[in-house]
């Protein structure tokens, strides 16, 4: 037999790749022509991305012509990933071991090669590309905390929404996201994993809770340099809520807040962000300066209220209403 | 004396400041504290016990009143109004 010559090898290299992470992908129906991808994650869990889903409580599965209802677990606006839960006895054909293992392998580097696998109703849809920006961790628009700035550039449709992104080795390394003038986004597997763990660990997403009601503060040049600020602002408590974490732990209206663990707060935003990533039950130290004295109050993360009824979805529609 | 042009800065000003600062009632953020935990239209019509388009029509006046195209958007305007709590 003729030996392959180099190209017909790295073909069949390509679609062993696509073959081997195939059975990790679903695709989810959202109407009769539209659909995107999801990722069998580990056990009964499937990750797909929170803004295709607007507002569904549940979803359809579709597998070799087969549909499922499945339900959406959880749904965070801020990293844009969504959780489905599918039954115990669907997840015998799911792939072992799930994702986690990867979480703490390299970061990818721009440059890189990546398989992009998703599935679509007539199967799995792949693609290759290439890694276009690989930077440091970043905070979404919506306050959402991600591990690594991931932008790829590859040629993919709407279907692709939510798919893997492997390497070239196949271990899977983000989800795709479509983001701001057509760019391709990853949510970095760490990310996507620390809400599967909590998702975990409680059944749902918690959502961390303080009691605080900020407003910013506009400081002069001579306050700040007095502080040792470079921000030119701070967030400034505006209200406390009545029997919350910050309640209890006495923080008043007309603290200035300063840091919360070590971690410098400049607005409400930042502290969006370092709360998203708090598990509630634990202590925080929040650093603040009451009457222009420095101050340190130890605060018990809570949790928000969230009432949770039977076929209530816990995502929340990303469009205007009409 | 103030010049016209003056006179019609101050007033623009004026109507901004008003504009950025209408308040929410107290209903409007009882809504959004619940699009800000997640829940659907649907979820926040049953926990308030009223009908999904009630809170169509209140987020609608959210959205207006924080000048935010999406849910989100509005979120996090309203945290930085002090309007919700965190």
């Amino acid at each position: 037999m003729k030996p392959m010559n180099v190209l017909q090898q790295w073909s069949q290299e390509r679609s062993r790749l696509a073959a081997a992470l195939a059975p990790r992908t679903v695709a989810i129906a959202l109407g009769p022509h539209r659909s995107v991808s999801g990722i069998r994650w580990r056990g009964a869990y499937i990750v797909t991305a929170a803004e295709a889903l607007a507002g569904s409580d549940e979803v359809t599965l579709v597998s070799e012509g087969a549909e499922t209802r499945v339900p959406v677990i959880a749904c965070d606006l801020a990293t844009d990933v969504a959780l489905l839960r599918i039954s115990d006895d669907q997840t015998h054909d799911a792939p072992i071991g799930g994702v986690a293992a990867a979480v703490n392998d390299n970061a990818l580097e721009a440059g890189a090669g990546v398989i992009i696998v998703g599935r679509g109703r007539r199967g799995a849809r792949v693609g290759f590309g290439t890694v276009r920006v690989a930077g440091p961790a970043w905070r979404s628009r919506r306050g959402g905390e991600i591990a690594q700035r991931l932008e790829f550039e590859a040629a993919l449709d709407r279907q692709f929404e939510g798919a893997l992104v492997a390497d070239l080795a196949g271990v899977p390394k983000a989800m795709l996201v479509p983001g701001p003038r057509g760019r391709l986004l990853g949510i970095p597997a760490v990310t996507v994993d620390r809400i599967v763990a909590a998702v975990e660990q409680h059944g749902y997403l918690p959502r961390p809770y303080l009691g605080l009601r900020l407003q910013p503060l506009w400081l002069d040049a001579a306050t700040r340099a007095r502080w040792g600020r470079s921000a030119r602002s701070m967030a400034a408590v505006a209200g406390v809520d009545p029997d919350s974490p910050a309640d209890a732990a006495g923080v008043a209206p007309g603290d200035l807040l300063e840091a919360i663990d070590g971690v410098a707060i400049d607005d409400v935003e930042e502290l969006a962000a370092q709360l998203a990533q708090a598990v509630p039950g634990r202590m925080l130290q929040l650093r603040l300066r009451r009457g222009g004295q420095p101050q340190t109050l130890p605060i018990t993360v809570g949790e928000s209220r969230q009432p949770r009824r039977q076929g209530q979805g816990p995502c929340s529609q990303r469009s205007a209403p009409p | 004396m103030q010049s016209a042009f003056g006179a019609t800065i101050t007033a623009t000003v004026n109507l901004i400041v008003q504009r950025s600062s209408v308040p929410l009632s107290a209903r409007e953020r009882e809504v959004l504290a619940l699009v800000a935990a997640g829940i659907s239209n649907k979820g926040i019509a049953r926990e308030l016990q009223v009908s999904p388009n009630t809170v169509k029509f209140h987020i609608a006046a959210i959205l207006e009143k924080l000048d935010a195209a999406t849910r989100a958007e509005a979120v996090v305007a309203a945290l930085r109004r002090g309007e919700l709590s965190l």
